[in-house]
């Protein structure tokens, strides 16, 4: 398969624990379309690019495209929108057609500030997904619980301890600890894991997102583009992506309970892989869409970095921490960094792949995978730097 | 009483409610491919056959998973509590709470369904069920909600 490569030339984020502190004050800076604002002109200055060099544009939820484009005063030649999957996607594609030169991807989110609630009366995204909200007779509501739902039979059939969730939430908050813009930066043990309260059990306090405020924007060009602007060298190429969903049977959970969506994880990360040329063991580090603790294990083990009988004693070990064999979320991911649902991730992985992580850089980022699974749509891109 | 948040409902599910009021449990069952689904919809998601009846399950199945709430999310639904997944010997997925104790509970156990009576956030009775362990005592007496239909495969032999 030969297609006209794409390449993020330009990341933009912002500054989560400082907004985070505001948030908790409750004066929060600005609104969804300000966050967004704010990484879009730190993207555009990355690149060394301006605005006028934009002609594309994907807005992420929860953001509605015809505001964010007022509000950034972009009028376009292509536009989508979607989630932090669909947005590498429908960047690819649409340079591939010659639909525009220089996406803009643009997330912003005031979840924190503006209350979002993930579970109880009025849940969002119950609306797209409706196992969010069918089951509140019987008071299963939240997204967490739907993980723990999860979790229990898989740690059931595996005979899996607590630490070995216990390990995923200590491990990323040791890679928290070396980002300075990770929300969570204090050290955490497996005692003070084990020692939180539950929420949903089988899962505790720290199996949990931070639901905070923030923006992302990456930019995506052409590589004719690219090259123009001089900026091949520090560009960042998607050398295979992968797409696999489930939704026969998605209300009842079925594919998350009896499958734990694994035939999604493999036939996207087949895809990914063949694409790229590559296989689990070419890759530096994993960022793994983490709402919850559980993600980790489940992906890692459906995208064939472990089995399933196996998976415990591979994240027992201390492969996903600093220095370990596989790094996982070395921004401290959802977890511990910022939920930024999915974004940031990808932000993570180009700073990876250009060497460019500071205190928590990666050795030999060479190639530096993404992966995210959400409700069983599953999406994984292989990033590495550019081919000349 | 029981206070519970009010099912949602398309069109779909309020044939499956109204069977539930009156003690029973159906499900859609596809006149083309056999096929039995959950939760309710237009048309059946194997064959995308739009030509369905219902048809009343046997309200026993085998557990799945289960959690514990320990977060309040439903000022009217305190935590703690428990909610279990079983596939029922029809092949369908059903989530519901239980009363039993989660430290009793393992994989396959075999769960019946039960009725009970629950009021909505505006005071409305509504009649929902839930899994129990087989062994549960009351299992096989009539509950003092019970309709007392004639076919009601729920709780076969009740009556």
């Amino acid at each position: 398969m030969t297609t006209a490569p794409a390449l993020i030339v330009g990341v933009g984020d912002t500054d989560y624990p400082h907004d985070w502190a505001l948030c908790r004050q409750g004066s929060a800076r600005t609104d969804a379309y300000g966050y967004a604002v704010t990484a879009f002109n730190r993207a555009l200055a990355d690149a060394g690019l301006t605005k006028q060099d934009v002609d594309g544009l994907f807005v992420g939820t929860p953001l509605a495209y015809e505001r964010t484009a007022e509000v950034l005063g972009l009028d376009m030649r292509w536009a989508s929108s979607g989630d932090s999957a669909q947005a590498l996607q429908d960047a690819v594609a649409a340079i591939a057609m010659g639909w525009a030169d220089c996406i803009a991807l643009i997330y912003g989110n005031d979840q924190r500030s503006a209350g979002t609630t993930y579970g109880g009366p009025g849940a969002s995204y119950g609306d797209q997904f409706l196992s969010y909200v069918y089951y509140e007779p019987w008071g299963f509501t939240s997204q967490g619980a739907l993980y723990a739902l999860l979790w229990q039979r898989y740690k059931q059939l595996y005979d899996l301890d607590d630490r070995v969730l216990g390990e995923v939430a200590v491990a990323q908050r040791m890679h928290a600890r070396l980002n300075p813009n990770a929300v969570m930066r204090a050290e955490l043990t497996i005692d003070e894991y084990l020692a939180a309260k539950w929420i949903v059990e089988p899962l505790r306090l720290f199996d949990y997102t931070i639901v905070n405020d923030g923006g992302v924007v990456l930019l995506v060009s052409s590589a004719d583009f690219a090259r123009s602007k001089q900026l091949t060298a520090r560009g960042v190429q998607m050398h295979g992506i992968g797409r696999y969903d489930l939704n026969v049977a998605a209300t009842s959970m079925a594919p998350r309970l009896l499958d734990f969506y694994h035939n999604a994880h493999r036939q996207a990360a087949t895809r990914a892989y063949d694409q790229a040329g590559v296989g689990p063991l070419d890759i530096a580090a994993i960022q793994i869409y983490d709402s919850f603790s559980v993600h980790v294990p489940i992906m890692l083990a459906g995208l064939g970095f472990a089995d399933d009988t196996d998976i415990g004693e591979f994240i027992s070990s201390g492969a996903l921490r600093p220095g370990g064999r596989l790094p996982t979320n070395s921004s401290g991911g959802h977890l511990s960094e910022s939920y930024m649902q999915g974004w940031g991730h990808l932000v993570e992985c180009v700073r990876q792949v250009r060497g460019e992580a500071g205190d928590r850089q990666v050795n030999d980022a060479r190639f530096v995978q993404y992966a995210s699974d959400i409700a069983g749509k599953v999406f994984t891109t292989i990033l590495g730097p550019a081919k000349e | 009483m029981t206070m519970r948040p009010a099912p949602r409902r398309s069109l779909f599910d309020d044939t499956f409610w109204w069977h539930v009021a009156d003690g029973q449990l159906h499900l859609q069952h596809c006149s083309q491919c056999d096929n039995t689904w959950y939760p309710p919809g237009p048309a059946c998601p194997q064959c995308a056959g739009e030509t369905w009846t219902w048809q009343p399950v046997a309200g026993t199945g085998a557990l799945l998973s289960w959690v514990t709430f320990h977060k309040t999310y439903f000022p009217t639904m305190p935590a703690p509590y428990t909610v279990v997944t079983c596939r029922t010997d029809e092949g369908v997925l059903l989530l519901t709470d239980t009363t039993a104790d989660p430290a009793t509970l393992h994989i396959d156990m075999p769960m019946v369904l039960q009725h009970y009576q629950a009021v909505d956030d505006t005071g409305t009775p509504f009649t929902l069920y839930r899994w129990e362990p087989a062994d549960t005592p009351s299992v096989g007496r009539a509950p003092a909600h019970c309709p007392g239909t004639t076919h009601c495969r729920v709780n076969p032999g009740c009556r």
